[in-house]
């Protein structure tokens, strides 16, 4: 964690995300989310790099814990276009970390308290491995639709980006390369949480876990998510063979004379455990029902993006839009034309341009726009072409309609055009 | 007992179907060195007929240019400023086929804007000729110079050829505007040289690292073409050359004097020259040569759900240059008495801009920006 945020910073992402953009998308609920401004925005930075490093070596793990989880979810909530399945993932396990005893054996804590802790309930550990068999099933699931499977959409498009590479470039142009990619995902995506529960597949699985996530790395710009993927699997090992490989830092460490804790062997105990039961348990209910949703609407789920996020559903389309804005005064009938790039980054207008409930609160940014301009009434209308999966682009939404009087909701958008 | 079946079986598929991966790419290991990407010859062809003659086409006229300017300011009389004024618009029906090329040499030398920022200011142009003071540093001054600024001086400074024929002979700032416009001469003509040098194999040969560069990544050579095109084609082929004088950007209301080459009432023509270069570009077509570009691409891949994305694009750059065809000039007259055919010609430019941000770039596959994405 505490390398992902300083490869944000380092990669310049602060500035063209969170400083440079004049208007951030809400969440829906979220909206009394802002941006904290530039000393803010890195206050939250540093917070987020200390509090990993404090979760990471146990050091003041609690505190550490609760402010890494405030701090990263509040940094991913001040604009939706920057939303990442990965790091969705990162803040519900950032939040289940509050909850651990993870900071009482082979830490920093354990030291400084003087006991360490060798046993913790299977619960804890349980709920991780459940989160995780739910990310991979889920989005196995998700790729159960008659484009990636018959179709092979969109790697079919995707792939062929890749054929200057050197070894497989020259596979990426064949058809049946996206077929075998996108068959392999699914059956992979399904079946690992099975066999990561199995401690006879396991170490295949974990196997099958590495070489999946490192090819996607090299295939496509998913940043760190491969590593965390990789990393967290390895809590369906046994106990035994993390110590193994535990013993073997602390061999390390010891060396130096850096670390040595009294070694007793005790079952982590809390007066809260109870409460911390039912709040994993209606966590684990949420987090099942939240993909479900999107089957609450009606429509393609691909075109309309209802209930498509937090749900678990990557690399699953290729989507490419564009939105033209018609302004109309309705006091003197003058008509214009407004672009999202004059306002947006090119993240935030790429994403706008495909999402249906991002158009419409780009609307009311620019109806708020026009009126500080002294367009106190106007009409605005979205153009909005979209192209899914390469297919012949058409209008995503009714462009007759003034969206300025539309407000968003979780109710179905009638507005948007059916495929 | 079942369940332990499946998975076994699951595991066994699965470490088959990886060993199988693996053992396919050492297979094709060595074919694949030599295969070279469908992309890299697409390069070629593009550097050697369309860019490079391009810069070399555009080069040798701003250099007819200024040798014409100097018999101008030599001799200005009306013969001279007939030839003087062919040869200018040569040179700006030229720059028009190379415009949109805004990466690589030309974007970190900014090309376009010192050659054609427009409208121009007259008024600054004025005063410095007044004054004899000309600044022609910094990005503020930009709009005083380049072709628009020559449209003014050799159009715009008086009402007809005799009046302007005066600024240059018998006027008491004469001698200042003639320094003026072989100042304009000569800043196009360095500039453009060091962009066409850049280009060349004995220059700073950038041909070699475009074509080097075969990937869609964002500082790949398709990536930045494609880039640059298109958000040429958003702001200066849609924007600038028509939308901002309909009044699209400016709330309705018309700015008729913002046309390219306002003075001399050329833009309806230079625009057709600039559509139909983009267009050569586009098929990678340079002179009587048509080799490999976009189109071919784009057939080859076979692009598009109904695989003829290549043809529809074509297709609309025609349309394009057949709704120009009905403009009448000069354009900045049309716009304030008979908008419609202008307009026209506005909304097939604007079907041209959502082809090439919509499907053309999921074709492709270029980046926009580095940022992470899980592709959702």
């Amino acid at each position: 964690m505490f390398i992902s945020v300083i490869r944000f910073v380092l990669n310049g992402w602060i500035k063209t995300q969170y400083i440079d953009p004049e208007f951030h998308f809400s969440y829906y609920g979220f909206f009394w989310i802002s941006n904290p401004g530039e000393a803010g925005i890195y206050l939250l930075f540093t917070i987020m790099a200390l509090t990993s490093l404090g979760v990471t070596l146990g050091l003041f793990y609690r505190i550490s814990a609760v402010l890494f989880f405030i701090s990263f979810t509040y940094v991913e909530l001040i604009d939706v276009t920057n939303y990442l399945n990965h790091y969705y993932f990162v803040s519900l396990v950032a939040f289940l970390m509050i909850w651990m005893p993870a900071h009482l054996g082979f830490s920093f804590d354990s030291r400084r308290k003087g006991f360490s802790i060798t046993q913790i309930p299977y619960g804890y550990v349980l709920i991780i491995q459940l989160l995780l068999s739910m990310v991979y099933f889920y989005a196995g699931l998700a790729k159960l639709n008659p484009e990636w499977m018959l179709e092979a959409l969109p790697l079919r498009i995707w792939l062929p980006m890749y054929s200057h590479l050197p070894l497989v470039g020259g596979l990426m142009n064949e058809l049946w390369m996206a077929y075998a990619f996108s068959w392999f995902g699914a059956i992979y995506d399904l079946s690992i949480p099975f066999l990561l529960f199995y401690s006879r597949t396991r170490p295949y699985a974990f196997i099958a876990v590495v070489v999946f996530h490192i090819s996607t790395w090299l295939l496509f710009p998913i940043g760190m998510f491969p590593f965390i993927m990789i990393l967290a699997t390895t809590i369906f090992f046994s106990p035994k063979s993390h110590k193994k490989v535990l013993s073997h830092l602390k061999s390390i460490f010891s060396q130096k004379g850096f670390l040595n804790p009294i070694s007793r062997r005790t079952l982590y105990k809390t007066n809260y455990q109870k409460l911390i039961w039912s709040i994993f348990t209606v966590f684990l209910i949420v987090q099942m029902a939240l993909p479900l949703r999107a089957f609450l609407y009606p429509g393609k789920l691909f075109w309309t993006e209802q209930g498509y996020r937090f749900s678990w559903r990557v690399m699953l389309i290729e989507k490419a839009g564009y939105a033209i804005f018609h302004i109309k005064d309705k006091k003197t009938g003058r008509e214009w034309e407004d672009y999202a790039s004059d306002h947006l980054s090119a993240m935030q207008t790429k994403q706008m341009s495909t999402q249906p409930d991002l158009i419409l609160q780009f609307v009311h940014y620019l109806k708020q726009r026009w009126a500080d301009q002294g367009y106190e009434d106007v009409e605005i209308r979205a153009e909005v072409y979209v192209s899914l999966n390469g297919g012949v682009n058409r209008l995503l939404v009714d462009s007759n309609i003034d969206l300025t009087q539309i407000k968003d909701s979780f109710g179905h958008k009638t507005w948007i055009l059916p495929y | 007992m079942c369940c332990k079946h499946i998975s076994s079986f699951g595991s066994m598929l699965m470490v088959t179907c990886l060993l199988g991966m693996l053992l396919s790419c050492v297979d094709n290991a060595e074919e694949k060195i030599e295969q070279t990407t469908a992309r890299r010859p697409v390069l070629e062809n593009l550097a050697s007929t369309v860019i490079i003659p391009g810069y070399e086409n555009l080069h040798s006229l701003l250099s007819k240019l200024d040798q014409s300017v100097k018999n101008f300011t030599a001799g200005p009389n009306a013969e001279n400023l007939t030839s003087l004024r062919g040869d200018f618009m040569d040179a700006y029906a030229a720059w028009q086929k190379v415009s949109f090329l805004e990466f690589g040499p030309a974007f970190s030398q900014t090309l376009r804007a010192e050659l054609n920022t427009f409208p121009t200011d007259n008024f600054s142009i004025d005063n410095a000729v007044q004054s004899g003071e000309f600044s022609f540093t910094g990005f503020s001054t930009q709009n005083r110079r380049g072709l628009p600024a020559m449209d003014y001086l050799l159009y715009g400074v008086a009402d007809s050829d005799e009046g302007i024929l005066e600024k240059y002979s018998t006027d008491s700032n004469a001698e200042n505007r003639k320094q003026y416009l072989l100042t304009v001469s000569q800043l196009m003509l360095t500039k453009v040289d060091l962009v066409y040098n850049q280009w060349l194999p004995t220059g700073g040969n950038y041909q070699e690292e475009f074509i080097q560069s075969d990937g869609t990544d964002v500082g790949s050579s398709f990536g930045e073409m494609v880039n640059s095109m298109s958000q040429y084609l958003e702001r200066f082929t849609r924007d600038a050359r028509i939308g901002i004088p309909l009044g699209k950007r400016s709330q309705g209301v018309i700015i008729p004097r913002n046309v390219e080459a306002y003075y001399s009432s050329q833009s309806i023509p230079l625009f057709q020259e600039h559509v139909s270069g983009m267009k050569d570009y586009y098929h990678g077509k340079g002179g009587s040569q048509d080799s490999k570009g976009f189109y071919e691409f784009l057939q080859e891949i076979k692009a598009g759900e109904d695989e003829r994305l290549a043809q529809r694009i074509s297709d609309q750059f025609d349309l394009i240059l057949s709704r120009l065809d009905q403009v009448p000039s000069p354009l900045a007259e049309t716009i304030r008495t008979n908008p419609a055919p202008a307009e026209a010609a506005h909304v097939e430019l604007q079907k041209l801009v959502i082809l090439f941000k919509t499907e053309f770039s999921s074709a492709l596959g270029v980046l926009i920006t580095y940022q992470d994405n899980d592709g959702d």
